[in-house]
Parts: C-alpha cells; sequence; structure tokens
C-alpha cells in the first residue's frame, strides 16, 4: 500500500506524538493507503474505496433514510461514531444523521461523514485500525482514520471516470465524476491547494417489482411505475 | 428494565461478519501496473427476526493501468467482476426486496470503469 515514487511517504503521523514513524517501526498497527491505490479506483464514493483497501473496514447499503447518504461504515464491527474521522491529523466534524437504521451497531451513532471527502483531495490515508483512546479520547476506541491532503504548491491534475454497472433485470446504470486539483505559491514559504469535484451516482434498481404495484397495475389503475421498489445507493 | 434486548444483543454480535479478509496482488510491467484483489466476507444474519443466514462470499477486483505518456494515466478497472451477489432472502421479498439490506458485501453487483488521470 505504499506509494513508491517516494520513499518518504511511507512517513505515517497517526498514533504518535514523536517525529513521524514509519509503518514498520510504529508500535500500532497502520494501514498507509498512499495515492496510487486511491487513484486506481473507480471511488465514486470514497468509502468504496476504503471498504475495498481496509480488511478491517465495512460499510452497508441502506436503502432507507439518511443513512443512504451518511454510510453506515465501521472499523472491526463497532458503530461509525467510535472512529476517530481526522483532516490533516485534525478533528473532522460529524454529519447532521443521527443514524436510525443500519446494522445494529449503527442505531443511534453520530458520526463523520467520510464519503463526502474527494478522493482528488487526498495525498494518503492512514488507517490506524486498534483502540487509540488513550491517545485520543474516546472517539477512537474502534481506531483512527487521518486523511491527509494534497499539499502540492505547483502543478494541476485533472481525473475524469465513469463506470458502468451489469445490472440486474432493469438494465444497467453509469456513473461518473470529474475532478480537478490545482496547487499554486502563496509568498515563498507557503501553498494554496485547491481540489473540486463533481459525482453523480445513479440510483440502482436491484429488487424486483413490489408485489403491491403489480397489484394495482394488474387491476387496471394507470400510472405505477414499474419497477416501484426500494432503490439502492452503492 | 434492560435497555438491550435479546434481539438487539444477536443483530450487534451477528449483523457485521466475524471474519473478513482482503488479498491483494500488484504487478508493475513497465509501464503498465495489474493489480487483483479478493475481499472476503463472512457469514452474518440478517437484521430481522426470521434470522436468515447470509452466505459468505468473495469479492474479486481488478484494474490495468496504463501510463500512456508523462502526463496521461489511463486506467481500466472492474469492481466485483463476477457479478457477485449474496444469497437472497426472505424477509423483505414480498416488498421486492430478494437481498439482505444490511450486507456488508453489498447488492449492487459488479461495475466496469474506465479512468483518464492528466497531470501537469
Amino acid at each position: 500500500m505504499v506509494d513508491d515514487d517516494n520513499a518518504l511517504s511511507e512517513v505515517v503521523i497517526t498514533g504518535t506524538r514523536s517525529k513521524p514513524r514509519t509503518v514498520l517501526q510504529s508500535a500500532v498497527p497502520i494501514d498507509n493507503i498512499g495515492v496510487k491505490a486511491i487513484e486506481r479506483q473507480n471511488n465514486g464514493d470514497i468509502v468504496q474505496t476504503l471498504k475495498a483497501l481496509i480488511p478491517s473496514y465495512t460499510s452497508t447499503p441502506l436503502t432507507g433514510d439518511g443513512s443512504a447518504f451518511v454510510k453506515p461504515t465501521s472499523l472491526r464491527g463497532l458503530p461509525p461514531d467510535e472512529v476517530l474521522i481526522l483532516m490533516n491529523s485534525k478533528r473532522r466534524h460529524r454529519s447532521s444523521l443521527i443514524a436510525h437504521f443500519g446494522a445494529a451497531m449503527n442505531a443511534g451513532s453520530h458520526a463523520a461523514d467520510v464519503g463526502h471527502i474527494p478522493s482528488i483531495a487526498l495525498k494518503n490515508i492512514e488507517v490506524l485500525r486498534d483502540g487509540a483512546a488513550a491517545q485520543y479520547g474516546s472517539d477512537a476506541i474502534a481506531g483512527v482514520m487521518n486523511f491527509i491532503l494534497k499539499d502540492v504548491s505547483s502543478g494541476a491534475e485533472v481525473q475524469t471516470q465513469v463506470g458502468k454497472w451489469y445490472g440486474r433485470n432493469y438494465g444497467s446504470e453509469t456513473d461518473y465524476k470529474v475532478g480537478m486539483n490545482f496547487g499554486f505559491p502563496l509568498t515563498e514559504n507557503g501553498f494554496i491547494n485547491i481540489s473540486a469535484e463533481y459525482a453523480f451516482n445513479p440510483k440502482l434498481a436491484r429488487g424486483n417489482q413490489h408485489a403491491a404495484a403489480q397489484a394495482a397495475i394488474d387491476s387496471g389503475i394507470e400510472g405505477v411505475a414499474n419497477p416501484a421498489m426500494n432503490w439502492v445507493s452503492i | 428494565m434492560n435497555p438491550v434486548n435479546e434481539s438487539g444483543i444477536f443483530n450487534l454480535e451477528n449483523n457485521l461478519p466475524k471474519n473478513r479478509a482482503s488479498l491483494s496482488l500488484e504487478r508493475n510491467f513497465g509501464k503498465f501496473d495489474a493489480s487483483v484483489r479478493a475481499n472476503y466476507f463472512g457469514t452474518t444474519f440478517d437484521e430481522r427476526s426470521q434470522r436468515e443466514e447470509i452466505e459468505a462470499r468473495t469479492l474479486i477486483d481488478l484494474d490495468f493501468s496504463y501510463q500512456a505518456s508523462e502526463t496521461v494515466q489511463l486506467i481500466l478497472g472492474a469492481l466485483n467482476v463476477f457479478d457477485t451477489y449474496p444469497n437472497e432472502v426472505e424477509t423483505r421479498a414480498s416488498q421486492g426486496m430478494p437481498f439482505p439490506r444490511r450486507t456488508p458485501i453489498g447488492y449492487s453487483g459488479g461495475q466496469v470503469y474506465f479512468k483518464a488521470i492528466y497531470k501537469l
């Protein structure tokens, strides 16, 4: 998982109060996900990328309430609000959703919305996949995810992606995303780095026509959708 | 009063898999990079009272990357390349939902994607 462009990228800063350590020397288990691994994923939503790359991380899809948008994620089966989400090693704010649905551990949890983080803005992701409450406080019971943003003061980057779902029964769906990242110097000692991203994730039809809707159609009522079902987002 | 009943405890313990594994292979061939990844999800149980078993699944992802020039990188990949779904359950079938809703396997099926990256 280490970006081999640059030997320095192995230095991680999560879970330590002293100078940065490499993954091998760290006293705590840390996954360091480099920019190359992030780039090669179809990350319509960064949660998808994390789920593919981190074994201890799960995310369950939902069709109901706000959890369809703020995904019920989990490190090691613990609630999403027990994972500390850091952005450049500072605490990320929580979303406005107090989850009601989801796997049982999600009920009542109030987590940061990881899915809102644009993947093009990321330099790497450090995941401390063990309890780190002694260092960070009780919001790090399940672990820490530290999203490190790009900090280059020059250059430009454009990413475009298009994905085609295989689909099931009701045709296939297309998702796409465009993103841009620019770096500018700010005097000799600073930088401005700007990222912008637009993503479209379609609703996916993975169920069957609702029996009640079919009954309505059969009885001659017009204007009933086919399919009428619980839709899913990734 | 007991704030967590028996079914709540069962769900907390069984909605997410006890075993989860991920195996990635990555290989570089000059301008090409190829990777294949297997994600294993162990057995879980659906959240409703019927407690239907959701069997273990392994999802396979592939991606190929080609460095076309100094500035351009092209990526072709597939998520869940064999279009694997969880087993169907009865709980919500009458409402048209054949799959368990709260499985980390997901039931969106497979996808192929193409990606172009331009770096100046």
